[in-house]
């Protein structure tokens, strides 16, 4: 199967003018094209041109100025590329050219009398004059010469042109000829005739474009997301110059790598990229990524190829899939398979590329290996001028360019943005490229996971700290010796002392014992948050057992997998909480219990002895107990005491539920120093109104929780408030400044696996710069903290790692499962012999400073309100209800900004139907509440990506229709269409559902026509254009073209879809779905909104968007009689849609006007604006060079620049007829209306161009985001400064380099899109819980 | 993005124990930490996994095992 030749792309044959023509015009490359779009684009914005290249020769001997310009003016003659100028076709289509001859622009000057650092300067302020100066691409000859005599004997020779003339191969062969010229005195005899660059064009002309896409298709298959090493670049475009950091690899290390290279058959080039492609794996975190590379573009079977002169190279992706236990020499050998495989498809532009893999971008770094063939006569002493030296400014406008010159000391140039980056980096990251190609070739046999990053540093400091030697309950002993009578717990009424609570304790210990209760032992405790529950849990610990918390308010059957996991000898309840318990659990009921002492036990334990079990939720399905030992807590109470001292801790609130080891904390911490804790329900009791005081001098828990209970100004003023278990938002810290003044807020980082807590930020120890959430801080006690690469290597400060946890915080294990903790707990290469370390799946980063980050996990664990959330074990329960096929789960964001968990079941056929209720009640059974998702949606299969894993970020938002999930397509209709669907638009078909729109999967309205063409050839079904704009769907599609069909073949589908919407209907829904405000846009003045389908994609996918369109459209329907008129029936639309604001508004040329008005009316009913945004659209002078609305010719020539068709001649009468006949040539959306949608269509146009001479505009109060078509003929730079005088807030704008009539094509959407879709993003409603009061 | 080198089933695995009698599973590509020893492996993760549940019977330290004089 091949595409057709898609009626959008340019023609690559070049067009060869008459003999007798004084100029050639001719087409562009690819990259050509690209450079021409960059080139407009900065010069519309004022922005240096990064593609001027400025190359500087030093000549050595007696130059002859005036033979030397013979010489450079002779291969302006010589090579017609060279005097190329670059300009577009009135249809917008680039081209070059090339006039018969060009002058040379010559400079002279002499800096000889200037020395030192005068002359350095001197010269620079010309390399920057230079640039400033800039090139016109329409004006030849892009490239001039400057001769600056330096000294006797010595001149420097700068040659300046735009890279769109040139690569750096033809500079060499440019530089052989000006010797050889200069030799010959400017004869161009002298050298054999060039051959010409118009050979290569047609040569490209010749090439098979479906066979080069479908080939780097392949080549890209399941790469979804671009490699990015600057994630938050604000653009893809750079702000100006860029900063270069240099670095030379010694000779021998240059004779390493070539002789590596030979051995393996691969080039310098390979190794090169190979080093590339593993620092950007591990800097990205990525296994599998992707990076530009410029290629020679110079193909081996074009005859005298190597001496021609123009623009030959590319750029092209270079994916490389990486392995750590593969060796070096095989990952090298594979990436450069993959070079050569792709070698006879170097021709094809990125832009083509990128839309065959079906990924808008795919890389924001470029490796340049400038390999060309050096030209000894450039450095033959045996003539009078000799090239002693080149050097140059150029650049290229990735965020990154690595550029890499071979030679026996291989050099390597990093140019970078300071915006992104800085100097550190730069020199550090050539660092790392310059080890890892020297340990590549030391040992190439190597396993590519033993070359880490970071040099190898000093190991970090040892704790110093001693492990622990005491247990706790010897700790406890000494306590109550110390303060007997001091208060110890408070419960309410209740208060016992020291000696009080351990006589109780010691009771109940007695009676455990009895009872089989030992060290190594475990003694289950379900009870009410009394008094006696602090008793229970000291008992248990003097009888030598391990505590294991049991929750009674935890479901019956969570509590019975925890009693059958961890085998209790025996339980602690009352008679009230027994009934959550299993059957047959030998239970210690504490109601009925006497005061008998029964006997004394001192149980022979050691630090190592167990103290506590946790349950945590576990990613199989089954909570996994977590068994910490008592050195490891009194380790962190012994932190505790010496960061926070007794009198921080001499009042704690007790307010964490014993199910979470942070309740060690509130026990422990103060118990074992003296201090006293109080007993509430939860940390929300601070706001009860039934207490006028509470006297905490610590209070704990998790952020979210915490702000609720701060809103509330509670009567409390503690002087710790500890946080943990969540990231502290930013305001919260500020809200507990502002509400606790004086108090230290702590932010405690730490799985329960690491016991308790690992690492600690403390506000007042510890400054940050408020610049994010607060850090993780350092690690507390005797834990330390690494941070790893996916291949276990330390990563370098600034690039993100997995946490790992060593040192003393680490637990013994999961109970009872070995394999479980063999795989999380494992061996630390970096402590002492035989250490172990936590891997704790959670991702941070170190920056300056040393400072922790948290980034995220980097599984599907979450947290929902602080709560330890694996989504597997939700998925899990929910895949075991009978009715359930498939099942997956996820967190998302509501409108608030609020995390809340949902999950996807797919019914099993055989089972009846899945009811979300019923499903929903099963899951509470099994799951504690904070696990139980708030929303069940059913569906019919679960989304996938290519390689068939679970697409979590294709599970639809829950509320939108089940149907959003790729639905695999029902019938032969359906899946023909998917096919389509997925070949036009280059996506692997499994990505298509039948309900995706054509525009959200990357369609716009330029592939509509290819999309239409295919139907017809494969479906033999006529489907109009329009179809796709009133079903976008393949479902909708497969239902008209099978009506089509069956009613009436011959009419050939031009009905309306059944939804009874049409293409030319007032409201033209392009996406209809969403959660958030739609953004409607208005049209210019034929009153068509189907341009604007392009900008779907670019789009929130959340965001619907609404086409308003002219109500004349409809043959027979009335025009609209005022611009008045005009507004109010548009706002009367919207409103239709969206009753209240706030509302987002963009119109384009015509329409911008009159969504001022729409605007400026909304305000004035009092609703909010949240966006107006316009397209080139002017008040005042845009109207009086628009057609007279009575020139009925000039109308007609202006509707057509609006659909994008030539204009004829001017001497050419342009009837109906005339105009309908260049309509339809194209065969796109406007080329399939009817004569009567034609006529109706120009009289609509005119007619608003005549209401747009009503436009009396008043004041709107808002801002305006404005884009400017920077290349149309009347575009003059401030012109949207026009506005100033009606828009009160400020204007932001930005140049879109096309003419007036290409707004809304794909290449200025991709402009417009982006910027669009950032102020949208940037409106949407954040949580504020700031200051509810 | 990538799968944790202890997670991917389709590397080779070792399985390492420490003078504690404590196992961990340890890819093969990755240097063997000082204070470990090879038990078993190389070998899929799988099988590693299965070597220790199989033979990782008492999970407390044999320092701790030997201080209660068993």
């Amino acid at each position: 199967m091949t595409n057709p030749p898609a009626p959008s792309t340019p023609a690559t044959r070049p067009s060869r003018s008459a003999p007798s023509s004084p100029v050639e015009v001719l087409p562009l490359t690819p990259l050509q094209e690209g450079l021409l779009f960059h080139a407009l684009y900065e010069q519309e914005r004022d922005a240096p041109d990064v593609y001027l290249v400025q190359l500087v020769f030093d000549l050595g001997g007696t130059v002859d100025a005036a033979r030397l310009r013979a010489a450079a003016q002779a291969l302006l003659d010589r090579h017609p590329t060279l005097r190329a100028a670059f300009r577009r076709r009135r249809g917008g289509q680039p081209v070059q050219v090339v006039p018969r001859r060009a002058v040379l622009p010559w400079t002279e000057t002499d800096l000889s009398a200037l020395t030192g650092a005068d002359a350095e300067e001197a010269w620079s302020r010309l390399l920057d004059e230079d640039r400033d100066r800039g090139f016109d691409p329409a004006t030849p000859p892009l490239l001039r010469c400057t001769l600056a005599r330096t000294g006797e004997e010595r001149h420097r020779l700068l040659i300046t042109h735009h890279h769109i003339l040139l690569d750096g191969w033809s500079v060499s062969v440019l530089l052989r000829e000006l010797l050889a010229l200069y030799d010959s005195g400017g004869d161009p005899a002298a050298l054999p005739p060039a051959p010409p660059y118009r050979t290569f064009l047609e040569w490209l002309g010749r090439r098979d474009r479906a066979v080069a896409e479908s080939a780097w298709r392949d080549a890209l298959a399941g790469v979804t997301e671009p490699t990015r090493l600057a994630p938050h670049a604000a653009d893809g475009l750079g702000s100006g110059e860029l900063v270069q950091a240099r670095t030379e690899l010694p000779t021998a290390s240059g004779t390493d790598l070539t002789t590596l290279a030979r051995n393996l058959g691969v080039t310098v080039n390979t190794l090169v990229q190979t080093a590339w492609a593993i620092l950007l794996s591990r800097t990205t975190g990525r296994d599998d990524i992707v990076f530009g590379a410029t290629v020679s573009g110079r193909p081996a079977d074009l005859p005298g190829v190597e001496s021609m002169v123009g623009l030959f190279i590319n750029t092209l992706p270079t994916r490389v899939r990486l392995r750590p236990d593969e060796p070096l020499s095989g990952l090298l050998r594979r990436v450069q398979e993959g070079y050569v495989r792709l070698l006879d498809h170097h021709h094809l532009g990125l832009a083509d590329i990128q839309r065959a893999a079906g990924v808008p971008e795919l890389f924001d770094t470029l490796v340049v290996f400038e390999n060309y063939p050096v030209d000894e006569r450039a450095t033959d002493p045996g003539d009078g001028l000799r090239v002693i030296g080149t050097g140059g400014r150029d650049a290229t406008h990735y965020p990154v360019t690595l550029v890499a010159l071979p030679g026996p000391r291989p050099r390597f140039r990093l140019a970078y943005r300071p915006d992104l980056f800085d100097a550190a980096w730069a020199d550090a990251t050539l660092a790392r490229l310059v080890r890892l190609l020297e340990r590549m070739a030391a040992d190439p046999d190597l396993p590519l996971g033993r070359l880490g990053l970071a040099a190898r540093d000093s190991a970090p400091a040892a704790a110093v700290e001693a492990p622990a030697t005491r247990a706790l309950t010897d700790l406890w002993t000494a306590q109550v010796a110390a303060t007997p009578d001091a208060e110890a717990v408070l419960d309410r009424g209740e208060l016992l002392t020291y000696r009080e609570l351990d006589a109780r304790a010691e009771r109940l210990a007695g009676r455990l014992a009895a009872l089989g209760a030992g060290p190594e032992r475990i003694v289950g405790i379900a009870l009410p948050r009394t008094a006696d529950l602090v008793a229970a849990v000291l008992a248990v610990l003097k009888s030598g057992a391990a505590y294991l918390p049991l929750d009674p308010a935890y479901p019956p059957d969570r509590l019975a997998h925890i009693v059958a996991d961890a085998r209790p000898v025996v339980v602690l309840a009352t008679a009230e909480t027994a009934t959550a318990l299993p059957e047959g659990t030998d239970l210690l009921l504490l109601d009925g219990l006497t005061g008998d002492q029964e006997m004394v036990v001192r149980p022979d334990l050691v630090p190592d002895h167990l103290a506590c079990i946790t349950y945590t939720s576990g990613s199989t399905g089954r909570p996994k107990g977590v068994a910490a030992t008592h050195r490891s807590v009194a380790e962190f109470v012994r932190w505790t005491h010496a960061e926070l001292g007794p009198e921080r801790l001499a009042k704690v609130l007790f307010s964490t539920s014993l199910n979470f080891d942070v309740s060690v904390f509130e026990i422990f911490s103060p118990l074992l120093c003296g201090g006293r804790i109080e007993i509430v329900e939860n940390l929300l009791a601070l706001t009860a109104r039934d207490r006028d005081r509470w006297d905490a001098s610590l209070i704990s828990g998790v952020p979210s929780v915490m702000a609720t209970v701060v809103a509330d100004r509670p009567a409390v003023d503690p002087r710790v408030v500890a946080l943990g278990g969540e990231p502290i938002p930013e305001h919260l810290l500020a809200d507990l400044e502002a509400t606790f003044p004086g108090a230290r807020v702590i932010n405690f980082y730490g799985p329960t696996e690491a016991t308790i807590y690992a690492t600690a930020w403390q506000s007042d120890l510890d400054p940050y710069r408020k610049d994010g959430p607060p850090p993780l801080g350092r690690p507390l006690a005797r834990n330390r903290l690494h941070l790893l690469d996916q291949a276990l290597h330390p990563v370098p400060d600034g690039v993100p790692g997995e946490v790992y946890l060593s040192g003393g915080g680490p637990a013994r294990g999961y109970l009872g499962r070995p394999a479980l903790t063999g795989q999380c707990f494992v061996a630390d290469p970096f402590g002492a012999p035989g250490e172990r370390m936590y891997r704790t799946g959670d991702l941070a980063v170190r920056g300056p400073g040393g400072q922790l980050r948290f980034l995220g996990r980097a599984d599907h664990q979450v947290k929902i309100r602080g709560f330890r959330v694996e989504l597997g074990e939700i998925e899990a329960v929910l895949a075991d209800h009978p009715a359930v096929a498939k099942a997956a789960a996820a967190v998302r964001e509501d409108t608030r900004g609020e995390h809340r968990l949902v999950a996807y079941a797919v019914p099993d056929g055989g089972a009846g139907p899945a009811d979300a209720g019923a499903l929903r009640a099963h899951l509470a059974r099994t799951l504690p509440a904070h696990m139980v998702p708030a929303t069940i949606v059913v569906l019919d299969a679960l989304p996938l990506t290519a390689s068939g894993k679970l697409d979590r970020k294709a599970l639809p938002a829950p509320g939108a229709p089940a149907a959003e999930a790729r639905v695999a397509p029902r019938n032969g209709t359906e899946q023909k269409l998917r096919d389509l669907f997925a070949d036009v638009l280059g996506l692997d078909p499994l990505r298509v559902g039948v309900d995706d729109s054509f525009f959200d999967l990357g369609g716009h309205s330029l592939l509509v026509p290819r999309l239409t063409t295919r139907v017809r050839a494969d479906l033999g079904t006529a489907l109009p254009v329009r179809a796709l704009f009133e079903t976008p769907t393949v479902a909708g599609l497969a239902r008209r073209v099978t009506r089509t069909a069956v009613v009436d073949p011959a009419v050939g589908g031009t009905g309306a879809a059944s939804s009874g919407t049409t293409a030319l209907d007032v409201l033209l829904p392009l996406r209809a779905r969403g959660e958030r405000e739609p953004l409607f846009c208005l049209p210019p003045a034929s009153g068509l909104a189907w341009g604007f389908a392009g900008l779907t994609r670019h789009l929130d996918t959340e965001r619907p968007l609404y086409g308003l369109q002219s109500r004349g459209l409809v043959p027979g329907a009335e025009r609209s009689g005022s611009l008045a008129e005009t507004v109010a029936q548009h706002t009367a639309q919207i409103r239709e849609v969206q009753p209240h604001g706030p509302y987002h508004l963009l119109g384009y040329s015509m329409g911008g006007i009159v969504a001022h008005g729409v605007a400026t009316t909304l305000r004035a009913a009092g609703e909010r604006v949240a966006l107006l945004a316009m397209l080139d659209s002017f008040p005042g002078s845009w109207i009086g060079q628009g057609p007279r609305p009575t020139d009925r010719d000039a109308v007609l020539r202006g509707l057509l620049a609006i659909l994008g068709r030539p204009a004829p001649p001017p001497d050419e009468e342009l009837t109906d007829t005339r105009f309908a006949e260049l309509v339809r040539r194209v065969p796109d959306l406007p080329g399939s209306l009817d004569d009567a949608e034609l006529a109706a269509l120009v009289e609509v146009t005119a007619n608003n161009r005549r209401l747009l001479e009503e436009f009396a505009p008043t004041s709107y109060d808002g801002d305006l985001l404005f884009f400017t078509a920077a290349q149309d003929p009347d575009a003059h730079p401030g012109r949207h400064g026009t506005w100033l005088p009606y828009v009160r807030g400020g204007i932001d704008h930005h140049d879109i380099p096309c003419a007036h009539g290409e707004m809304t094509r794909p290449e200025a959407l991709d402009r417009i899109g982006p910027v669009l879709d950032r102020r949208l993003r940037a409106l949407a409603p954040r949580p504020d819980r700031s200051d509810p009061r | 993005m990538t799968t944790n080198p202890f997670d991917d089933d389709t590397l080779e695995h070792y399985v390492l124990v420490n003078d504690e009698g404590q196992h961990s599973l340890w890819p093969a590509f990755a240097e063997v930490p000082a204070g470990w020893t090879v038990a078993h492996g190389r070998a899929s993760r799988q099988s590693c996994l299965e070597y220790v549940e199989e033979h990782w019977t008492d999970m407390r330290p044999k320092s701790l095992i030997r201080a209660m004089g068993e």
